[in-house]
């Protein structure tokens, strides 16, 4: 079938979702750029007669501008939680620049003669205002508020990452599963939802042009401050709260399969990976999908829910490489053979731990326990790398990144660079196989459900044994892809259900049945 | 009308304007004529409370501007400048309104007046009230700015160098207009302007500033035959002979002009304050043959004068006038 059939198709299939997609992303766009622009139009306006000020002023919220998206979100999220406000507090932020500098260019670009003749006239400054400098700088303002608000649409996607929900949910999952559908169905909604406000917008400057009314701009205002209120779904709530990843919550070995095995049912929000364990940590959200070797398990204290029922797949983590550099450099074979088998899931956790607490670099905390284990360190080859490394975005795999690279400097001839962090896996996956990077850590469930996208039937008679699915994938790869899966490292790093270790205690919860049948129970009694 | 005194306006420590006084009865223009920087635009400034005075005082029918509402005050002074300053976002008839809907008039007061003032300067109300002020030529907008000044028909009227953005073919029609503009006659203005040709045309009575100071406050007449200092003498000088004959009127001559002895081919009669300037320009356009100029007043006892003569009387008087 051709690709824009395949959109179709998946567009039809979840149309439910995806109208609530879009009504939540229309919901925080809206309701942020009604409170950014009641807010920034009479800070302009006063800026206008307080020049001096202006500059410090418009110079502060520039600054805001100049954050990084993510960087604002992760800021916020200690203050605020997960959920709809963050996100509303950092489009309302990013819109302010705008409509604050336009309205204040407007009306000081409104001719100073018209102004005089005006003044001149017997026109209070509340007349002037009202009557010629706003109606003069409308268009100005306008383009600011149309700015601020295609801005805004695409910022909103981004929002996803804390749990906000909209058009990013779509597209996130899709990045993370590796279906161009799935973030097409988010892409393409989300640019033409910026069409549609932008269009709208410039509507309403014309009509409100040639009907410069106070009642109707009044009325314009209640609208706007009206309609979110009643667009924005029940996203705040205080009930049992999950917050589970993109990923987690859209792949087959994730939340739905676990629904499906345990009949678990929960109050869902879509979280960033990275943001997650803080989110935990602050009571933001009550369980979260985690992974057994993270080091936050550790460093915030908390527990990791017993598997009771086997349902998730082992995840063995193993460098994959691509087949054409294994047989260039067939030395490294022997470099990666020193390390196999030798981290442990309790060793992973306090090399992770190491970073996430105590904020030590990846790469010091690689080499420090490779010397431990009498390996040399040394990373100083210039040159045009023979290798190139990569690593998805999350602690562990900087780390097997930077162990990597020890490795291959110090026990083959070769050089190599490293590029880490790259957003997830189906970047470093593509990249690897169009040869923009030779090797990366990957996971043998991960290899097997979501590169592979293996059948269900076979991959459940896989799943109970690791040994079955690492051989799998294994000649999957290379007969698929002349990929190579180098020996496994150790350690497991599955996905896990994690609480508080205070909150699970109380409520005496250690495995997933038992979550399941408190949840069973919450819901009975509302 | 309107007195001013000791008024004074410094800037940051630059004195712009320093002890001006002088006063406006009911009726006269009084012409404030300087340089750029001679300080007039600010002392206009000021009678409107658009600048607020250092020191002095203003009294407008008596009554001190500087203890009266800004915006009251305003509504009672008509304000002309030289940018106009139309609202571009009003049509032509919205924007003569303006005060008048400050006023609070009713709907069809407003009505006619707009079309009263428009037929008064030659646009056609049902062409041009409903237009924009982009769609207007520069003249059809001055000829707006200043009607718009009249809309509510204020006691007084200042204007701030309201014929200066016009070319010269323009800016001499519209004056003329102006000149003759009964509505305008009647008014008690200020205006300020740098040409001395203007000043002398419109000016009742001329003040002329330099440097923030008044050089010299009098008649036209008075400026010309009897300059206070060197100063006032030099910014004369150029036209000097044009402004003399458009000063000097067949009145002023007329004692002194020998009557004609042939029979002219053409006879022109003017009154008697007609000016010698307009009278000679008449004259030369006569058709061929000699013409002749007969004054219009018993005195004369129905004379006629060659315009040779009239010129030679001119230089006469003009040496010997006395104030």
């Amino acid at each position: 079938m051709s690709p824009p059939a395949n959109i179709f198709r998946f567009l039809i299939l979840h149309r439910t979702e995806l109208l609530g997609q879009t009504v939540e992303h229309i919901g925080l766009t809206f309701f942020a750029m009604t409170i950014a622009t009641v807010i920034s139009l009479p800070v302009g306006i006063v800026l206008t007669r307080h020049r001096k000020a202006a500059d410090t002023v418009i110079g502060g919220i520039g600054v805001i501008q100049t954050i990084p998206s993510v960087a604002l979100l992760g800021l916020l999220l200690p203050l605020f939680g997960i959920g709809a406000t963050p996100a509303i507090i950092a489009l309302f932020l990013y819109a302010l620049l705008p409509i604050v500098r336009n309205t204040y260019a407007g009306i000081n670009d409104v001719d100073n003669s018209v102004i005089e003749s005006a003044r001149g006239m017997g026109m209070t400054d509340r007349q002037i205002l009202a009557k010629v400098e706003l109606p003069l700088a409308l268009p100005v303002i306008f383009a600011g508020i149309r700015t601020a608000t295609i801005i805004n649409v695409g910022i909103a996607t981004l929002c996803a990452l804390i749990g906000s929900g909209g058009l990013g949910e779509f597209i996130f999952r899709g990045i993370a599963l590796n279906n161009t559908n799935m973030i097409l169905a988010g892409a393409i909604p989300a640019a033409l939802l910026a069409l549609l406000f932008d269009f709208t917008l410039g509507k309403l400057e014309s009509v409100i042009r040639q009907i410069i009314k106070p009642a109707l701009i009044g009325a314009v205002m209640v609208l706007f401050i009206v309609v979110p209120l009643l667009v924005i779904p029940p996203m705040f709530t205080d009930t049992f709260q999950a917050g589970f990843t993109a990923e987690f919550m859209a792949r087959a070995d994730g939340y739905p399969g676990l629904k499906e095995r345990y009949g678990l049912r929960l109050n869902t929000v879509e979280v960033d990976p990275q943001l997650m364990y803080q989110a935990l940590r602050d009571n933001k959200v009550d369980v979260i999908s985690g992974f057994s070797t993270d080091g936050r398990i550790q460093a915030y204290n908390l527990r990791v829910l017993r598997d009771d029922k086997q349902y998730f797949p082992p995840y063995q983590a193993a460098p994959v490489v691509r087949g054409e550099t294994i047989r260039k450099y067939p030395q490294l074979r022997k470099a990666f053979e020193k390390i196999a088998g030798t981290i442990s899931n309790e060793t992973m956790r306090q090399l992770n731990f190491r970073v996430d607490q105590h904020q030590q670099d990846p790469a010091l905390v690689a080499e420090n326990y490779l010397q431990e284990q009498g390996f040399r360190t040394d990373t100083e080859r210039t040159g045009t790398p023979d290798i190139t490394i990569a690593s998805k975005n999350f602690t562990e795999q900087f780390i097997l990144a930077h162990i990597f690279h020890c490795l291959i400097e110090n026990y083959t001839e070769l050089s190599a660079e490293l590029k880490t962090g790259l957003g997830g896996t189906k970047i470093c996956f593509d990249a690897l196989i169009h040869g923009e990077i030779d090797l990366y850590p990957e996971y043998t469930g991960t290899g097997l459900l979501v590169l592979l996208n293996t059948d269900q039937e076979t991959a459940e008679t896989l799943m109970q044994d690791r040994q079955k699915v690492y051989d799998y994938v294994k000649t999957e790869f290379q007969e698929q892809y002349d990929l190579v899966w180098l020996n496994p490292l150790g350690f497991n790093n599955t996905y896990a259900l994690l609480m508080r270790e205070s909150h699970a205690e109380q409520l005496d919860i250690r495995t997933i049945s038992d979550l399941n049948r408190y949840v069973s129970e919450q819901a009975g009694t509302e | 009308m309107i007195a001013v005194s000791h008024l004074k306006k410094t800037f940051n420590g630059f004195t712009a304007v320093d002890d001006i006084s002088f006063s406006v009865r009911e009726g006269e223009t009084l012409v404030l004529l300087g340089t750029s920087g001679s300080g007039k635009t600010t002392t206009l400034k000021m009678i409107n409370r658009l600048i607020e005075p250092t020191s002095g005082s203003i009294r407008i029918e008596g009554e001190e501007v500087r203890k009266q509402d800004p915006v009251e005050l305003r509504k009672r002074i008509g304000y002309v400048i030289q940018e106009i300053g139309l609202f571009p976002h009003y049509t032509v008839g919205e924007n003569i309104a303006v005060v008048p809907e400050l006023l609070h008039w009713d709907e069809p007061r407003i009505q006619r007046r707009q079309r009263e003032l428009m037929e008064l300067v030659g646009l056609s109300p049902e062409e041009y009230l409903g237009r924009m002020p982009h769609e207007l030529s520069g003249g059809q907008q001055q000829r707006v700015g200043l009607i718009r000044a009249l809309a509510a028909d204020p006691p007084i009227v200042l204007l701030d160098e309201p014929f200066g953005a016009l070319d010269p073919i323009t800016r001499m029609d519209i004056r003329a207009e102006f000149k003759r503009l009964e509505h305008f006659l009647e008014k008690t203005m200020i205006l300020v302007t740098h040409d001395v040709l203007e000043a002398f045309e419109l000016g009742d009575v001329i003040c002329l500033m330099d440097s923030g100071r008044i050089q010299q406050l009098g008649t036209p007449k008075e400026l010309l035959f009897a300059p206070a200092t060197n100063f006032v003498r030099d910014f004369l000088k150029g036209t000097r002979l044009q402004l003399e004959l458009q000063t000097l009127t067949l009145r002023d001559i007329a004692p002194q002009i020998k009557p004609m002895d042939i029979s002219p081919d053409q006879t022109f009669e003017f009154a008697g304050e007609t000016s010698l300037y307009e009278v000679l320009e008449t004259v030369e356009h006569a058709e061929a043959g000699q013409p002749a100029v007969r004054i219009s007043e018993q005195s004369t006892a129905g004379h006629k004068f060659s315009p040779q003569a009239i010129l030679q009387a001119f230089y006469s008087v003009r040496d010997t006038i006395e104030l």
